[in-house]
């Protein structure tokens, strides 16, 4: 792009405007902010010098969005009210419209200004109020007041050095995002999404092969620059000294404040209430693929219901991801990463979150302790913010509301083993008797392996009732005559011929009432001698009494027997009876290969056994995850730690 | 623990299998061979119970 130059109308140094449409360029020669007017061109004042931010970005780099392509133009730095600085970039696209690439924390959002009908009042606003009719649905996730500070190349507005404004960040769902600018009367709505720089083709510097070999883990090599503590003279070493608010000395606890790379000690923190960090500042680990620095630490505390519970939080910096956190809750460690206001739908006690629901388990407020290092805000021991932290192992997420801003972020559940490998340092143990908020249950592993063995039981059963055919080989009434008791009588059956191999029914049945038979049986194997015996009562009684009918026993018994070989069989009965002066009827069926539920029943309950049980353990655990997971307790909020950091506090 | 679940319960199916193929039951039924002297004699069957078990008296009913 090239375009008509002219003299600055400040120093008279040539200043020229790429962009058909932009209002404003800054003169590289005297950072006068020269905007074109239908009255020639107009020094706005002067520009400060823009703060060297380690932004990946440069001016006139080139993008795409969608099938636009664009070119960085022009750049503002802004002074967020709460301390902090971040950067716009504004992007010329072909077809002439224009692009704002918004740059914090290691974070982009592309936005396009967009047609609003009518937008609330400033005063009206506050953090996660819903806004139904802006961009289709967007939610407020901050409001705050801004100060343009420096720029550098063209600028798409009148821009006006120094001017303060206020601001609304909204956020949608899926990564839309949005603000809501009232420097303007009305104000302007900007409405765009988070990208990453890959997905709208920017290029960051071309490294050499063994550096881009390198990167591929470790993103943009984590470099520190030193300050000296005005307190002690001690080396602070800041990893992103652009985006520093606040440092804490780790040698002597001067809280500083950060200004342009000067430091002014704000408090001196009790260093002593609080032992050292287990893992260093300065110490650097993995996560998602990238080196990530340890910049930060923090103590926190909530209190309920007459206990204070605390907590350690570590701040990881990568220039290519921004911050993460580190959390250390009585021993269960979480990796903690921010996600969209609005990608968060809270119901009550549950909160969904792409396409999985949470349910709540804590809520209250939570307090800043101690700190150490740096932060990217204006931290400071007594910072208090809402939190309500959603549980959905190993996930967590926490919704932190302040006066101005809501965040939301999401926590995965790490083992303390894998924290100490990716620090080498060796952590404590997690206290006895807690459950992490995000820590998964054990032994969900019995639940699968229960449901394996159930569909291999299944699959047996199926086998099983293919061989029942419970076919009858013979069935056959005989008749006892009338005799006594001491002469104990036998009948034969017909030979019947057995396949072997299956079960065997034997069903009985004589027309006894108030009476019993007992039988005898002997089955024979006409070939080998085998006699397989084993005997069947049967018995009925009836009456009435007290006028209601009664009844016990049955006119029918039965029996199963294991399989007998193959062969040809004769069936031996003898019998007893209580009545002996009258002939006896049996009737015997004989069925092989019957099918047995009780099998399946008993193994069935064999395999339930453990579930069962660890289904009761998981209840347990899931209420102490709800009544114990933070377990440390105090009689007042100002509780001082235990100087020898046993993690106790009590 | 999940392992030795795995195990227990893969061998509760496998024995479940057996069953099912087997035709194996937990029955109280004995079974004895007829001496050769018994069982070359004609109507030897009518005798062998007594010989096996005995007459011990059935005492059930009422």
């Amino acid at each position: 792009m090239s375009g008509p130059s002219a003299n600055c109308p400040s120093c008279g140094g040539q200043v020229v405007f790429r962009v058909d449409s932009s209002f404003v360029t800054v003169c590289e020669f005297c950072s006068a902010a020269v905007a074109r007017t239908d009255r020639g061109l107009e020094d706005r004042g002067k520009v400060v010098d823009l703060i060297d931010s380690a932004s990946p970005l440069d001016l006139y780099l080139e993008g795409r969005y969608g099938n636009s392509r664009f070119e960085l133009v022009g750049r503002t730095q802004i002074q967020h009210g709460a301390g902090g600085v971040w950067d716009e970039w504004y992007c010329a696209f072909d077809s002439g419209h224009w692009g704002w690439l918004s740059e914090a924390q290691g974070r982009f959002y592309m936005s396009f200004a967009s047609e609003l009908a009518s937008a609330p009042a400033f005063g009206q606003l506050g953090p996660g109020m819903p806004l139904p009719d802006v961009g289709g649905g967007m939610v407020v996730a901050e409001v705050g007041h801004a100060q343009i500070l420096g720029a550098k190349g063209e600028i798409p507005y009148l821009l006006e050095p120094g001017k303060s404004y206020s601001f609304a960040d909204l956020s949608g769902q899926d990564g839309a995002f949005g603000t809501l600018d009232y420097g303007d009367s009305p104000p302007t709505f900007y409405l765009g999404k988070e990208v990453t720089l890959d997905e709208i083709g920017i290029a960051i510097s071309a490294p050499s092969r063994d550096e881009s070999a390198e990167r591929a883990v470790a993103g943009p090599a984590l470099t520190a620059t030193a300050l000296e503590c005005p307190n002690c003279r001690g080396s602070l070493d800041l990893v992103a000294p652009e985006q520093c608010e606040r440092v804490a000395c780790p040698f002597c606890g001067a809280l500083c404040d950060v200004n342009q790379g000067k430091l002014s000690v704000l408090q001196i923190l009790d260093k002593e209430r609080f032992p050292d960090p287990p893992i260093p500042l300065g110490s650097k680990g993995i996560f998602e693929g990238h080196e990530m620095m340890v910049c930060g630490y923090m103590v926190r505390s909530t209190y309920d219901d007459g206990d204070a519970y605390y907590w350690d939080e570590y701040l990881l910096y990568n220039s290519h991801l921004g911050f993460r956190w580190l959390v250390d809750s009585e021993g269960h460690w979480c990796f903690v990463e921010p996600i969209g206001v609005a990608d968060v739908n809270v119901l009550t006690t549950i909160a969904k979150h792409g396409g999985h629901t949470y349910s709540l388990i804590e809520s209250g407020n939570s307090q800043v302790e101690f700190v150490l290092g740096q932060f990217y805000w204006n931290v400071e021991p007594g910072e208090r913010v809402e939190m309500r932290e959603f549980s959905r192992p190993p996930h967590t997420l926490s919704e932190e509301k302040s006066a101005t801003e809501v965040t939301w972020s999401k926590s995965t559940y790490l083992p303390k083993d894998e924290v100490e490998k990716l620090f080498g340092v060796t952590l404590r143990e997690p206290n006895h008797g807690t459950v992490g908020l995000g820590q998964p249950y054990p032994h969900n592993g019995i639940f699968k392996i229960f449901g394996i063995l159930l569909i291999s039981a299944v699959a047996v059963f199926a086998y099983g009732k293919t061989r029942a055919t419970s076919k009858v080989v013979m069935s056959q009434t005989m008749t006892f005559p009338e005799g006594t008791v001491a002469a104990t009588q036998v009948v034969f059956s017909e030979p019947f011929a057995l396949k072997g191999g299956r079960n065997i029914e034997v069903e009985a049945y004589s027309p006894v009432n108030n009476s019993w038979v007992y039988l005898q049986f002997d089955l024979i194997n006409e070939k080998t001698g085998a006699v397989t015996f084993f005997d069947m009562p049967i018995k009925r009684y009836s009456g009435i009494d007290g006028g209601e009918e009664w009844s016990e026993g049955s006119t029918t018994s039965t029996k199963v027997l294991k399989a007998v070989g193959a062969g040809t069989y004769t069936l031996r009965i003898s019998n007893e009876r209580k009545v002996t002066h009258l002939p006896a009827k049996v009737r015997v069926t004989i069925k092989e290969g019957v099918f047995r539920i009780l099998h399946l029943l008993v193994l069935l309950g064999f395999l339930a056994l453990m579930p069962l049980f660890t289904y009761l353990h998981r209840i347990g655990f899931e209420n102490t995850r709800r009544g114990g997971s933070s377990s440390s307790s105090d009689d007042s909020w100002d509780h001082d730690y235990d100087h020898d950091y046993d993690y106790d506090y009590d | 623990m999940a392992k030795l679940y795995f195990l227990l319960g893969m061998a509760g199916v496998g024995g479940y299998g057996y069953v099912s193929h087997s035709g194996w039951e937990y029955s109280s039924q004995k079974t004895r061979f007829v001496p050769m002297s018994v069982k070359g004699t004609p109507g030897g069957y009518r005798s062998f119970h007594y010989w096996h078990a005995g007459y011990g008296g059935y005492r059930g009913g009422k």
